[in-house]
């Protein structure tokens, strides 16, 4: 089997019982819990959209390893036609569940492994793109759902990871042994884990001499005994588990839904460890999945959540008849300009991609457009948002619920109130639907994803040549020094 | 290319009740940790479940708590075994071998 289906895998998902602990309780079946059901059912879609011949071309992959068709989700780019079809995946999940894929953070992290675990081997005589290479083609032969894990706990920022008072704050080896390793430690806001079949871990950050204990990538099942998941909870969460679906702004596939990630004693066969103590690697690991994680969450995921709070606005401006107002239409072009110019970036960083390292086949994207693709759109969300509230009103903060509407005393009186140029049913669900996107949780989620904005503003400062542009203006000026 | 991926683990129960799993390489050995190390299998939490497990290079004997039929014994393991991405196998020739009884004491 190379393409599992929707049912597939939510038949695997029926008889995975990871630990996980969701809003107080713990959680016995995923697709039992509201909250937890609905990222098993976005990552479902997922599967759904591979399925579908017209989706192919996107969604499905040739395996560089066995030559079978595969999930783009676990297919490492091999050329720019790759790295193209890889972030218009990432626009057209976007685009369909209006959540995470939640392989894409593996995807990415698959990628960068399959890069530097061959550059360590060449370098080092170390056996790990051998070892990543038969747990790819494992995953691939039985379609995987694969997560990925970076961000550790990091505690007292000031501290190094073996600085920390709390040494769980970082993740780390607590023994060697002959068959594999144990580790301890958390990794935090993990995208999905807890409904994937594997985790792929990676290092939190660049290491030192000395913290080789730190320096550690390697693939976890996801009940694996013991590791925890705690999962987000919010007021979303809360909502979730007391309205049915129907009630809800995006009543499937529902938030983002993370959870943090304790191991506690873990143990990792050496089949499945990709990166062990060697340091000087653990920031090309980070740096890689960064380069193509910017491209894919910045420049493309977040533009398809971007035409969804487009069309939703444009909806709620119809309702109340107000869309041919010029205003109006100025700020829906200004959502567009922010969205398209952030999609613009992925493509080109798509199209500037090369191999790296030379001689390894993988191809990653490139690094300056994928941060501009990334740094754009975390500031250009706020401002799709700011739009998507001022064009919907104060209806998408004041609304009633949805099944009030129903209700025999006060019902008649809410449809007075808001039936407008569409009925009142039809202007709460478009009203729900951006109260979803605009007071809920993707503002923080859109900053951090992919790294904070601060960190792409490092990475322009490394990566732009600041001599070069002083010398074309001083050539223009006719300024010798 | 041909990748050798996986390994086939026989889990067996009484006389009778046999049945191979193929899991990714490594799998019996996170098997045999889990169960010698911590008294636990993967994706089952009933505390005090694993009373004894012992590994003789690759073979793992494991008994399990309570008065339990050979079906039961065989339902645990196969929850255990799928939550160690180890799915059932037609056929195949087993490396490692899981046999696994009950201590027979009320629960």
């Amino acid at each position: 089997m190379a393409l599992k289906t929707a049912k597939q895998y939510l038949d695997d998902m029926n008889k995975l019982v990871p630990r996980v602990y969701c809003g107080g309780k713990w959680v016995k079946n995923l697709l039992d819990n509201p909250v937890t059901r609905s990222m098993v059912m976005a990552n479902s879609m997922i599967y759904a959209l591979a399925e579908d011949p017209k989706n192919k071309e996107v969604m499905v992959a040739t395996s560089h390893l066995t030559g079978e068709p595969i999930n783009r989700n676990l297919n490492v780019a091999r050329n720019i036609h790759d790295l193209d079809m890889r972030q218009e995946m990432a626009l057209l999940t976007s685009q369909t569940v209006g959540t995470c894929n939640y392989r894409c953070v593996g995807c990415d992290a698959l990628n960068s492994l399959a890069a530097t675990t061959w550059e360590m081997d060449q370098a080092l005589g170390t056996k790990y793109n051998e070892n990543f290479n038969k747990w790819l083609a494992y995953a691939q032969a039985n379609d995987l759902a694969v997560s990925g894990a970076i961000t550790d706990a990091k505690g007292d920022r000031k501290k190094r990871p073996s600085q920390q008072d709390e040494p769980d704050t970082f993740l780390r080896m607590v023994e060697k042994r002959s068959d594999g390793i144990v580790v301890r430690g958390i990794k935090v806001s993990q995208s999905g884990a807890i409904g994937s079949h594997e985790t792929l871990v990676l290092p939190g950050g660049a290491l030192r001499e000395g913290e080789e204990a730190f320096a550690l990538a390697f693939a976890v099942q996801n009940s694996a005994p013991g590791l925890t998941y705690i999962t987000q909870y919010n007021a979303y969460s809360a909502e979730r588990e007391m309205y049915p679906e129907e009630e809800l702004g995006n009543p499937i596939y529902g938030q983002r839904e993370t959870s943090t990630m304790y191991f506690d004693n873990v143990f990792i066969p050496w089949e499945r460890v990709f990166h062990c103590g060697e340091t000087k690697y653990s920031g090309r690991i980070v740096t890689r999945f960064a380069k193509a994680h910017r491209m894919n969450c910045g420049g493309a995921c977040k533009v398809g959540f971007a035409d969804l709070i487009i069309g939703g606005t444009l909806l709620a401006a119809e309702s109340i008849g107000v869309e041919k107002v010029a205003h109006i239409q100025e700020k829906i072009v200004d959502m567009i300009r922010f969205s398209e110019t952030s999609h613009a970036c992925a493509i080109a960083a798509a199209m500037r991609g090369r191999e790296e390292p030379k001689g390894s086949g993988v191809f990653l994207p490139d690094d300056l457009f994928g941060n501009a693709a990334k740094l754009n759109i975390a500031h250009g969300f706020w401002e799709i948002m700011k739009n998507a509230g001022d064009i919907g009103g104060g209806l998408v903060v004041t609304m009633p619920r949805q099944q009030d509407l129903k209700d025999p005393d006060v019902g008649p009186m809410l449809k007075k109130a808001f039936a407008a140029a569409a009925p009142a049913e039809k202007r709460l669900k478009i009203a729900k639907f951006l109260q979803h996107w605009t007071a809920g949780l993707h503002g923080p989620g859109t900053w951090h994803g992919a790294g904070a904005p601060q960190t792409q503003r490092f990475m322009f400062t490394v990566l732009t040549d600041f001599d070069a542009k002083k010398n074309m203006a001083k050539k223009i000026m006719g300024l010798k020094d | 290319m041909k990748l050798k991926t996986d390994e086939i683990i026989k889990v067996k129960i009484g006389k009778k009740l046999n049945r191979n799993y193929a899991g990714y390489i490594g799998t019996f050995a996170t098997l045999a940790f889990n169960s010698v190390e911590k008294k636990v299998l993967p994706g089952l939490y009933e505390e005090g479940l694993v009373v004894r497990a012992e590994r003789k290079d690759r073979t793992l004997a494991l008994k399990l708590s309570g008065n339990r039929p050979d079906e039961a014994l065989m339902e645990i393991m196969d929850i255990a075994l799928r939550n160690a991405s180890a799915f059932p196998r037609q056929g195949g020739r087993a490396s490692f071998s899981i046999t696994v009884t009950a201590t027979g004491t009320k629960l």
